[in-house]
């Protein structure tokens, strides 16, 4: 290739680069045309999700046919045991709910929400923008801005976007997310601003009763939304800040509740 | 006109396609830095590799969403990032 082929080429590509740019640019930030773009997406990729879900837990079955029959047992007694102390656990939590909605009765507040369980297809930590795909959608009643929590109580985001049989849900933990929420006892309002992978972060006056394990609570709806794990406070400063986290694993969420329609 | 390719650029067009295959793989199933690093190797090996921003596209739109910061554009971003690097890293290199 002589020199001034090469130059041509060069600007070709250059050319080129910026088209492909352009052109990708405006189809993702042309909301109707993204809109359309992702429903077409999104008509074979839970599937192609749900292949790789398969894959997994096929793979899954295949390991544990080689693990040793004595270790097999004794984690089976490990998880039993585990699963008496939560048993014991849960009764408590359900004796409180029963007393909370017993309480609310006799005050006329009576709270109810629709909940649909959806499967996690892309957990957190795959996609760089901290969020989760699950697998109901429209056709379920899932519509943007509703609440999604786990195992109950544990808020942990909100619906983005929806196509008929998915959601993109938007974890409250994403970076920069800001939300008001209330900390300890005392129920302290604070700020918490996301610092990604279900990690928080929020600021306090100096002299707040605040400690490391106080629960950490959002202010619409009175969902967990983490617990306090460590506090940083220099005397000089007028404020102090705590860090606090999703009491779960959110890298090992497998199904979600959607709160499609919230009546207070 | 008819083009004839020879063989050996017929077997660099089928590695490119199966490169391919594993990047829209990974897009699907591993996390976005593996993917990052998978676009890297591809946009080094191949110039230009255009491929890397359907991929970028493709990683917008399923995960990504207008509400996110910069309008949920970061696969473009990204991509536009790793091509623009990676050149520069093989002209470094050669």
């Amino acid at each position: 290739m002589t020199l001034r082929q090469n130059k041509q080429f060069v600007s070709r590509k250059n050319i080129a680069l910026i088209a492909l740019v352009a052109i990708s640019a405006f189809a993702l930030l042309y909301t109707p045309l993204r809109a359309t773009l992702t429903q077409a997406v999104y008509k074979v990729a839970p599937s192609i999700f749900g292949v790789g879900g398969n894959a997994e837990s096929a793979w899954g079955e295949f390991l544990t046919n080689f693990r040793e029959k004595d270790a097999l047992v004794k984690e089976n007694e490990i998880l039993n045991e585990a699963i008496s102390i939560m048993e014991t656990k849960v009764l408590d939590r359900n004796l409180l709910a029963e007393k909370v909605t017993r309480l609310e009765e006799a005050l006329g507040r009576v709270r109810s929400d629709d909940r649909v369980v959806a499967n996690v297809l892309v957990g957190a930590g795959q996609s760089p923008y901290d969020t989760l795909v699950i697998d109901v959608g429209e056709e379920e009643g899932v519509n943007t801005g509703n609440m999604v929590v786990y195992s109950g109580s544990g808020a942990i985001g909100e619906v983005v976007e929806t196509s008929s049989y998915s959601a993109k849900i938007k974890l409250y933990s994403s970076p920069g997310e800001e939300h008001r929420v209330t900390v300890g006892s005392h129920y302290i309002p604070v700020l918490a601003v996301g610092r990604g992978m279900g990690n928080f972060e929020a600021k306090v006056p100096q002299d707040s009763a605040v400690s490391v394990g106080d629960y950490v609570v959002t202010v619409k709806g009175n969902l967990v939304l983490g617990t306090v794990s460590s506090i940083e406070a220099k005397p000089a400063e007028p404020i102090k800040r705590i860090f606090f986290r999703v009491p779960f694993n959110i890298t090992e969420i497998r199904s979600v509740e959607v709160i499609v329609d919230k009546q207070q | 006109m008819k083009i004839f390719y020879g063989q050996a650029t017929n077997q660099l067009v089928r590695k490119r396609i199966i490169f391919d295959i594993i990047l829209l793989g990974a897009v699907f199933y591993t996390p976005w830095w593996i993917v990052a690093i998978i676009s890297f190797a591809g946009a080094f090996f191949w110039r230009p590799y255009f491929e890397i921003f359907i991929f970028g596209i493709l990683l917008d739109l399923l995960y990504g969403a207008s509400a996110f910061p910069l309008g949920g554009v970061y696969g473009i971003l990204g991509a536009l990032a790793i091509f623009i690097t990676a050149s520069y890293a093989k002209k470094a290199v050669r």
